[in-house]
């Protein structure tokens, strides 16, 4: 007997109703066996990339060709990031078509022509159409937009909303695309902007080539490296939504931080602890210069490296050159009962003038950050002596520790203008040169630097000129 | 049959005990006197202890320093050279790192506002060695390509200190640093599990697949602007490279399982292994290897180091520091030397794949101290066409690294009279 079943669990009962046939008998059910079989005709549904592409099964249906046309209909066009004429559809059809000829399985044949639609350079590159004659043909420009757009912010294909927009025509209208923006950034598949664009500007990617002595830090593993980056991606998606300035990213006193974490931290979590949004002020930690991560990778195996940390946070954050040693600079002094501390050590950078001159920008910044040690801990002693985290930028401002070099930092314009720089190169592929100047200064304009949230940013070089027009002679 | 990871280390059995290999080779390498020619490069970065390094002697009566003593038993199939310069590295600003390793084997002065070299000798090679092989060229390297982008030592682009090959085209080859992945873009192409038969027809999909592509380019390559061609171009090369990979996956199949990771004291030995079984397969006639990127801090605690190879090498004359360099170069030299033995072992065309094979290796700078770029460190081995006298160290003052580049790719075959952006010659007394 069938059985229409709704997901979830299900009671089956196997009763006589009525025991009861005449009053001289009774009925007694003995139940050898209950063999429940299916489920028959059930279109198992999961959400995999198979699944998603793999709309039917060539090798259950009794017409595969037409289940293989079916699949590269829909799939192509998303691969493309294009509507796809039948004709070329036809022409990977024929792929499928030699595979079944020559006796091979359908579903060895519906890999074959996927993987024609893979390598093909629509797929590999991204191919902008060629101006019309008359002009440019707004619809298919949508199209380019749409991929540019997905490809910036998801690293991925435009999926459903992006395309349909594409179709009508209604994305390049800027109200659009800066609501996509949004959209986009809330989506899960935001993540990519973390791990491609902060990855690589606030060293995410490094922290898999760092190498802590295991020494000197015992406490470093490969699970707290695991955390350390997975800190560093689930906090910056936090920043990259949130609707406060980018200066939030050198202010914020929050930090995802799980068990492994915590100790590394200076805060109290269970060891197995899951990660979470913590407020991390209690310890010391001011944005992204206390995260463990960055500490790390601007450090060397055996100790702390003042001059790595600072040379970092100016090209960096400030995009300033740090300029380059002379020839002949001879290396890191050891410790002795003089100097004792790396700051000690570095001593030589201030009194000697031809490398006060580069150092005196650069030094005081990382030795700011001395209380955080080689793998991002806190210390309050290098080397038995206390820590000076005190110095002076060549402007003349103070500053003394992590907290006051992110507060210093944070109100310097340059700070924003570099932010706006960082992304700017990230979503054109290419540094800025004079031709985008007066454009940058636009999106940089005075108030708006300090003001503005990434997603501010980011919409605004999405609508700009130079990112709507690609695939049109500049 | 499986290839353990245990094989692959090999041991005094040879490389690997692969009966079938004369069979597997391809024809035309089957002939007695027609085994195909060879060349590798590898670079070991930060210089090393020049004075344990440095043989004492001239000549054919010479002796090893500490550092190349383990040469000794096979020291006829070796050359020492002294002397050798790289001036093109050479710069009155920073960047001798980068500048040693990208220039190591272009001999090119190197661009400073955008990237650009010459091209490499192993690339130049590959242009005649690599004409019929699957692979032109293999590139190799124990500390992975990191991000080439922005600026490292002396402001100049990172991309120069992890790329000692380079194309004519200026395009910086990265090296492969995992066993599995080197494994199976070399020997991966044809299923073991399938027949022959099956493996064919496997074959003809997979061209007609990136026929398609190609199609498509070549339509989309016709109304491209200039830039965009030379974008078509690289895919449509890129699509015929893998065409003939396809197409020449004959020898070599059901090799087994790829290799595992290895850890840094094992790491070379597996990947030149894999460059070995390249050669036997002739997947490949042109090797370099990098032993690690320049300023490389790889630290070698297996050595009982613990102060990472770059720092260490600024030893500032200090006895503790030069000997844990020299420990460090001891090491490296003894990856050339395992591979020198390695090929000794496997017999070929009448004598043995050395006989085929002409190897060399050096470094960025010569002192790590100093960075100075004259008295490179170099090892020559391999006894190619004659080309190279062993058993001697040779004085090679006065004359530079596209020298000894220019007397290897007339080794190999390549039709040059001069390497380099100085037009050098061969090596005087390269021969004997």
């Amino acid at each position: 007997m069938g059985l229409r079943l709704t997901r979830g669990r299900a009671q089956l009962e196997l009763a006589l109703e009525s025991d009861v046939v005449d009053a001289s008998a009774d009925r007694t059910l003995y139940v050898d066996a209950l063999r429940v079989q299916g489920p028959s005709d059930l279109a198992v549904r999961t959400n995999t990339p198979h699944d998603r592409v793999m709309s039917c099964d060539p090798e259950l249906e009794s017409d595969p060709r037409a289940c293989a046309q079916e699949v590269l209909t829909a799939f192509a066009p998303r691969a493309w990031g294009r509507p796809v004429e039948p004709s070329e559809n036809d022409r990977r059809l024929e792929v499928f078509d030699m595979v079944i000829a020559d006796g091979d399985p359908p579903r060895l044949a519906m890999d074959y022509a996927l993987r024609a639609v893979l390598s093909s350079p629509y797929f590999v590159m991204l191919v902008a159409p060629a101006p019309e004659a008359d002009g440019r043909s707004p619809v298919a420009d949508d199209f380019t937009l749409a991929s540019r757009l997905s490809y910036l912010l998801w690293s991925s294909t435009p999926d459903d909303e992006l395309f349909g927009l594409a179709e009508r025509g209604a994305l390049s209208h800027p109200d659009v695309l800066g609501a996509q923006v949004e959209r986009m950034l809330r989506s899960p598949k935001a993540s990519a902007l973390a791990e491609d664009f902060a990855g690589q500007w606030l060293l995410g990617r490094a922290v898999d080539r760092a190498g802590p002595d295991s020494l000197i830090y015992p406490q470093f593993n490969e699970s707290v490296r695991a955390s350390m980056k997975e800190s560093m991606r689930l906090t910056f998606l936090d920043r990259l939504r949130a609707a406060t300035p980018v200066t939030g990213l050198l202010l914020s006193t929050h930090m995802h931080v799980d068990g492994a974490l915590a100790p590394l931290i200076g805060i109290d979590l269970a060891p197995f602890a899951p990660f979470a949004d913590q407020d991390v002020s209690a310890a010391g930690r001011y944005g992204w210069l206390s995260m463990p991560g960055l500490l790390t990778v601007t450090s060397v195996p055996t100790r702390t490296s003042p001059v790595r940390r600072g040379a970092w946070v100016l090209s960096n954050l400030m995009c300033t050159s740090p300029g380059t040693p002379p020839p002949g600079v001879s290396g890191f002094p050891d410790a002795s009962p003089d100097a004792a501390t790396v700051r000690e050590r570095l001593e030589q950078h201030r009194q000697d003038p031809a490398c006060a001159a580069c150092h005196d920008p650069i030094d005081p910044l990382g030795l700011a950050l001395e209380n955080f040690d080689g793998i991002g801990a806190w210390r309050d002693q290098d080397n038995g002596e206390p820590i000076d985290a005190s110095g002076q930028l060549p402007n003349g401002t103070a500053v003394d520790g992590a907290a006051d070099l992110a507060h210093v930092l944070g109100s310097d314009p340059s700070f924003g203008r570099c932010v706006v720089k960082k992304l700017f190169t990230y979503t054109h592929g290419r540094a800025p040169d004079d031709a985008d100047r007066a454009r940058l200064n636009l999106l940089t304009d005075g108030a708006l630097a300090g003001q503005a949230s990434f997603s501010d940013i980011l919409v605004r070089l999405v609508t700009d000129d130079a990112f709507m027009q690609v695939g049109v002679e500049r | 049959m499986t290839v353990s990871r245990r094989m692959f280390l090999g041991g005094a059995a040879g490389l690997i005990a692969l009966p079938l290999l004369p069979s597997l080779l391809p024809r035309a390498a089957r002939a007695a006197d027609d085994a195909p020619g060879r060349l590798m490069f590898m670079f070991a970065p930060n210089g090393a202890n020049m004075a344990q390094w440095r043989p004492t002697g001239f000549g054919r009566d010479f002796a090893f320093g500490p550092t190349l003593s383990q040469l000794e038993d096979i020291r006829d199939d070796v050359l020492v050279i002294s002397g050798l310069s790289n001036p093109v590295a050479d710069a009155l600003v920073t960047g001798h790192h980068l500048r040693g390793t990208s220039t190591m084997l272009t001999s090119t002065h190197l661009g400073t506002s955008v990237v650009s070299n010459g091209e490499s000798a192993d690339q130049l090679a590959a242009r005649t060695l690599g004409a019929t092989t699957p692979f032109r060229s293999l590139e190799l390297a124990v500390e992975p390509s990191g991000p080439a982008i922005g600026t490292c030592e002396g402001g100049l682009p990172c991309v120069y200190g992890q790329h000692v090959a380079w194309t004519a085209d200026g395009v910086p080859l990265p090296g492969l640093s995992g066993p599995r992945n080197t494994f199976n873009l070399l020997f991966g192409g044809s299923d073991a599990l399938l027949t022959a038969t099956e493996n064919q027809r496997r074959k003809r999909y997979r061209l007609s697949v990136l026929d398609r592509g190609a199609d498509q380019a070549t339509a989309l390559s016709q109304r491209a602007a200039v830039e965009d061609r030379v974008r078509l171009d690289q895919y449509l090369t890129a699509v015929r490279t893998v065409e003939t990979r396809i197409d020449a996956l004959e020898a070599c199949v059901g090799l087994g399982a790829a290799p595992g990771d290895a850890p840094l004291e094992e790491l070379a030995d597996v990947l030149l292994d894999l460059a070995v079984l390249a050669f036997q397969c002739d997947r490949t006639r042109v090797v370099t290897m990098m032993l690690g990127a320049a300023t490389s801090e790889l630290v070698y605690t297996f050595l009982g180091v613990r102060t990472p190879h770059h720092s260490l090498s600024h030893h500032q004359r200090l006895p503790d520091n030069l000997a844990k360099l020299a420990l460090i170069d001891t090491f490296q030299a003894g990856r050339f030397t395992r591979l020198v033995r390695k090929l000794k072992d496997v017999p070929e065309g009448g004598g043995t794949m050395l006989d085929h094979t002409l190897l060399m290796m050096s470094s960025d700078v010569s002192d790590g101290d100093l960075h100075n770029h004259d008295d490179m460190p170099v090892l020559v081995a391999g006894h190619l066409a004659n080309a190279m006298g062993g058993g001697r160290h040779l004085d090679g003052t006065g004359e530079t690294l596209a020298h000894l580049c220019t007397s290897m790719l007339q080794a190999g075959g390549v039709p040059i009279t001069s390497f380099g952006e100085a037009a050098a010659g061969p090596l005087t007394g390269f021969a004997g």
